[in-house]
């Protein structure tokens, strides 16, 4: 079942339609919220918020998944709504400079204390390499660690081309290399 | 020069999505509450899905003509009024639409339900084509305004019935 007959599933009273979309899309989704504001807590009353969201509204969202001509995709809508609310987080707390319309950057994104010692050095390394790109380069590049999460999807969440993301997930690919080397870090 | 996506591929061979720096899971109590509220809240979506149903059911049986409206007329002995010939028979929706309570049926009277920022956008949609719609509707569903967008749709079915 894709993720909008599984919403359609829940539109009729059936629990389970929700649980298997939860836990088809909870981790994918909790990443890309917990990468984007580092703090366990928010990650959990963001990703809280969104679930909230769609579940209370769950009767008018699947209006939107019946009605053909919208071609409505969830996945993209829900990463979008996580996005906002990250972004009015980075607003409330002034992390967020702003030197144009659509030519935003964050004043620092440090990570979170409680990870081990390794894993801190690599996010410092990160952070540092990311800091100078725009902020539309962070949201593509971790929009698009989720797995299941396609360019195309990624590029629908953010409202631009699918080149437009390649090339920003590229710029971020290519400023984090020497994050690697310097740790040897492997990930696995 | 290489191919983009090439490129794009040999980069993400490097730093691969299930890279262990990015994933990261819920907490289980987290994943609790959720599941909690989704199980909670599935009883109220079964009882409008039966009820849309029966509606549709209703207005279907109407429109057809295969039950009756019930008579206004005293009935003799327990027997049922005559039968309504289907061509007479005003439909569900025509007389749904044409009640008198215009106080509350008239969008015009009902002005808590008009979301913010509705206003504006029907004034800039007011002679926009049928696309301009849907890419404004696609729009506000995207940013997450479910009720902004939910408004319009219904505006929109209104003005492109056949849409």
């Amino acid at each position: 079942m894709t993720d909008e007959e599984l919403l359609q599933h829940y539109a009729m009273g059936h629990s389970e339609g929700m649980t298997e979309l939860y836990l088809r899309l909870k981790t994918g989704l909790y990443s890309y919220i917990y990468n984007r504001v580092k703090d366990a807590n928010l990650a959990d009353d963001i990703m809280q918020d969104v679930w909230s969201k769609l579940i209370t509204e769950t009767d008018r969202i699947v209006e939107f998944v019946d009605d053909d001509v919208l071609q409505f995709s969830l996945r993209p809508y829900l990463y979008r709504m996580a996005g906002n609310r990250v972004t009015d987080y980075y607003r409330a707390s002034g992390r967020l400079q702003s030197l144009g319309d659509d030519e935003n950057y964050l004043v620092s994104d440090m990570p979170d204390p409680t990870q081990s010692l390794v894993d801190r050095e690599f996010a410092y390394c990160l952070e540092r390499r990311m800091r100078p790109l725009r902020l539309k380069l962070h949201e593509a590049f971790w929009l698009t660690r989720d797995e299941s999460m396609t360019y195309k999807q990624a590029a629908l969440a953010l409202g631009v081309a699918t080149e437009t993301v390649k090339d920003w997930v590229k710029q971020v690919l290519k400023a984090i290399r020497p994050c690697r080397e310097e740790y040897e870090y492997d990930g696995s | 020069m290489m191919d983009p996506d090439k490129e794009l591929a040999l980069l993400e061979k490097e730093y691969p999505k299930s890279h262990r720096a990015w994933i990261r899971d819920t907490p289980a109590d987290l994943d609790d509450r959720i599941l909690s509220l989704a199980a909670r809240h599935a009883p109220y979506l079964q009882a409008t899905h039966q009820l849309k149903e029966e509606q549709a059911r209703l207005k279907q049986s109407l429109d057809d003509g295969d039950i009756f409206l019930p008579t206004t007329r005293p009935l003799k002995g327990g027997r049922p009024g005559p039968r309504i010939p289907p061509q007479l028979l005003e439909s569900w929706s025509d007389s749904y639409e044409s009640m008198p309570s215009a106080s509350i049926r008239s969008p015009a009277n009902r002005r808590a339900t008009v979301p913010p920022g509705a206003k504006q956008l029907l004034v800039s949609l007011k002679n926009a084509k049928q696309q301009t719609w849907l890419n404004t509707i696609a729009d506000i569903v995207k940013d997450g305004d479910i009720e902004l967008a939910s408004y319009l749709l219904r505006r929109y079915r209104t003005k492109f019935p056949h849409g």
